[in-house]
């Protein structure tokens, strides 16, 4: 019994010389099956083969005739258009779609990348301009009342001076020690006293934590200012991070905010006002009845009839000048807190660029890429069931059409 | 496809005696032959080598356009044979070969059309076991084995009718 191999082998060595060569009867029988096989093909005729040979040659010539208008538009079309839509062409047109969609929406993320998040939440911009206050500016010392006559007694200066009256301050209700931004200017004129302060947080890598809390004191020392107080934890612990304190001229705020930001990625910032413009007055008012009160028992100890009066004056004006001391610290500490600002800084540990353009760039790039490919997953989910399903219909219309074709051989 | 002339001129006897035999009518096969050959120029950009081979490709074209030409006139392979000029036969080998040709086309119409189809392909058509199994569907291994029990029968009728 022969394989279906060496019978192929048989048939074709007969098929391929025309005539019968084995020696093994079997063999012969069957070229000589196969010979006979082929020789029951019909030829064609020589009329028929003649008509072929010049279709051929002519490239078969449609018939001549006159089309319409929308015939021969459609037929242009036609040339350009594929007629059959072949699974490589349906492929190339998906893949075009795909890029087209993925494309538009990595350009739309990158228009609106600054404003909207990957999750669609609208985002503030935490490092955004510094604002300028200019209707605030930083107040006025140097108020000068019309009170404190140096109308004291000529006659007792030793006297005054050994109860501590500097005749020369009463005639200033604010402390000429304090800072002076501004020239003097009457009381009825003054102008707002507004207390500033920020508190921002900064994000740094965690190997930068210390180069940059350093950067914090120094910045707040070239304006001028001071670190009030600061804590800094580094290395592998949970709670790397610090915080800083600081006191910067308020006209130097700004600036240092402006600076502090360029120090890492800016989290949050804040900045706060608070009037301290009626503090001020009470205060003002406070001294003015005091001293008024001292001019009042200066003049009277000036009059003392006798020393059992002149002794009790004198108490009453050591009290009276500790109470200007008292009121004018408080007058202090309201214009140190105008003159200075303060600001508090958290410093984090994180991911924190130092504003470096190419960095930016590369996260900007990064945030595009990860958008871009949500969105072809997304599209690749609506598309491979339809691509799915349409291959699916697409196997069953050629099974059907062959099966239907081939229904003739039954 | 080195060149559409090149493949008409190889195949050309070859697929109208593959046609012929399928619808066993001159005339539907000179149609069927020129139809199918029209429609492979026109479609030639559509083959792929990768696919097969091209006198594959055309024996596919040529078959449906058989089968399709069946279907449409619902004309049926019969073994009504269109009866033979033997005249250029040489007198003494006639009785001879008109006796092995009636033997061989009684055996044949034992076939099922299908396995007919087969034979038409193999032996009309000249292609190979790989380029049937491309025209069919099928596997070449199919291929082999269906020709194998195809001839097997062949050779039985062919016995049993001498």
């Amino acid at each position: 019994m022969k394989t279906s191999e060496q019978i192929e082998m048989t048939i074709d060595a007969a098929l391929d010389s025309g005539r019968v060569m084995a020696t093994d009867p079997e063999e012969r029988e069957l070229q000589e099956l196969a010979l006979a096989l082929r020789a029951e093909g019909d030829a064609p005729s020589d009329q028929f083969t003649a008509e072929m040979d010049a279709r051929v040659r002519d490239r078969f010539p449609r018939p001549e005739r006159s089309p319409g208008f929308v015939p021969r538009m459609a037929g242009r079309v036609g040339r350009i258009i594929p007629r059959r839509i072949t699974p490589r062409l349906a492929g190339g047109l998906a893949a075009t779609v795909l890029a087209c969609a993925v494309g538009g929406a990595a350009l739309t993320q990158s228009l609106e990348g600054d404003l909207v998040s990957p999750d669609g939440s609208i985002q503030t911009e935490p490092a955004g301009p510094i604002e300028n206050y200019s209707d605030s500016e930083p107040r006025t010392d140097g108020l000068v009342t019309g009170g404190g006559s140096a109308a004291a007694p000529a006659k007792a200066p030793d006297e005054l001076q050994r109860l501590g009256v500097d005749r020369a301050a009463d005639s200033a209700v604010i402390d000429p020690a304090l800072p002076s931004p501004a020239g003097g200017e009457s009381l009825g004129e003054r102008e707002r006293e507004v207390q500033r302060s920020a508190s921002m947080t900064i994000g740094a890598p965690a190997d930068e934590l210390t180069t940059v809390g350093r950067s914090i004191a120094d910045t707040a020392r070239r304006h001028d200012g001071f670190v009030l107080s600061s804590t800094l934890t580094t290395g592998e612990g949970a709670g790397r991070g610090g915080y800083f304190d600081l006191r910067v001229p308020v006209t130097e705020l700004d600036a240092t905010i402006a600076e502090l930001s360029d120090l890492g990625e800016i989290r949050a910032l804040t900045q706060d006002e608070l009037d301290v413009t009626s503090s001020f007055e009470s205060v003002e008012d406070q001294l003015k009845a005091a001293l008024a009160e001292r001019r009042g028992l200066l003049r009277r100890l000036e009059n003392a009839a006798t020393d059992t009066e002149a002794a009790t004056i004198r108490g009453q004006l050591r009290r009276a000048n500790r109470e200007v001391d008292s009121i004018r610290g408080q007058q202090r500490q309201l214009t140190r807190q105008t003159a200075f600002a303060g600001i508090s800084v958290t410093l984090e540990k994180g991911s924190g660029e130092t504003g470096s353009a190419t960095a930016e760039a590369f996260d900007d790039a990064i945030e595009i890429l990860t958008g871009a490919f949500g969105l072809l997953i997304r599209a690749l989910a609506i598309l491979i069931p339809l691509a799915l399903v349409g291959g699916v219909a697409y196997g069953t219309y050629r099974g059907l059409r062959r099966r239907r074709r081939e229904s003739a051989l039954d | 496809m080195a060149s559409f002339e090149q493949l008409y001129r190889d195949t050309f006897p070859r697929v109208y005696a593959y046609v012929a035999s399928m619808l066993r009518d001159r005339v539907a096969a000179e149609d069927v032959t020129a139809q199918a050959y029209e429609r492979a120029y026109r479609k030639r950009s559509s083959y792929r080598p990768a696919r097969g081979s091209a006198e594959g490709w055309l024996f596919g074209i040529a078959r449906n356009a058989a089968l399709d030409e069946l279907r449409r006139d619902k004309r049926r392979a019969s073994l009504e044979f269109d009866p033979e000029d033997l005249s250029v036969v040489p007198a003494e080998d006639r009785a001879d070969l008109a006796l092995r040709r009636e033997t061989v086309r009684a055996a044949l119409a034992t076939l099922d059309p299908r396995d007919r189809d087969m034979v038409a392909l193999k032996f009309a058509g000249g292609l190979s076991n790989r380029e049937i199994a491309g025209v069919l569907s099928i596997s070449e291994s199919n291929v082999g084995t269906k020709l194998h029990r195809t001839i097997e029968r062949l050779r039985k009728a062919c016995h049993e009718n001498v």
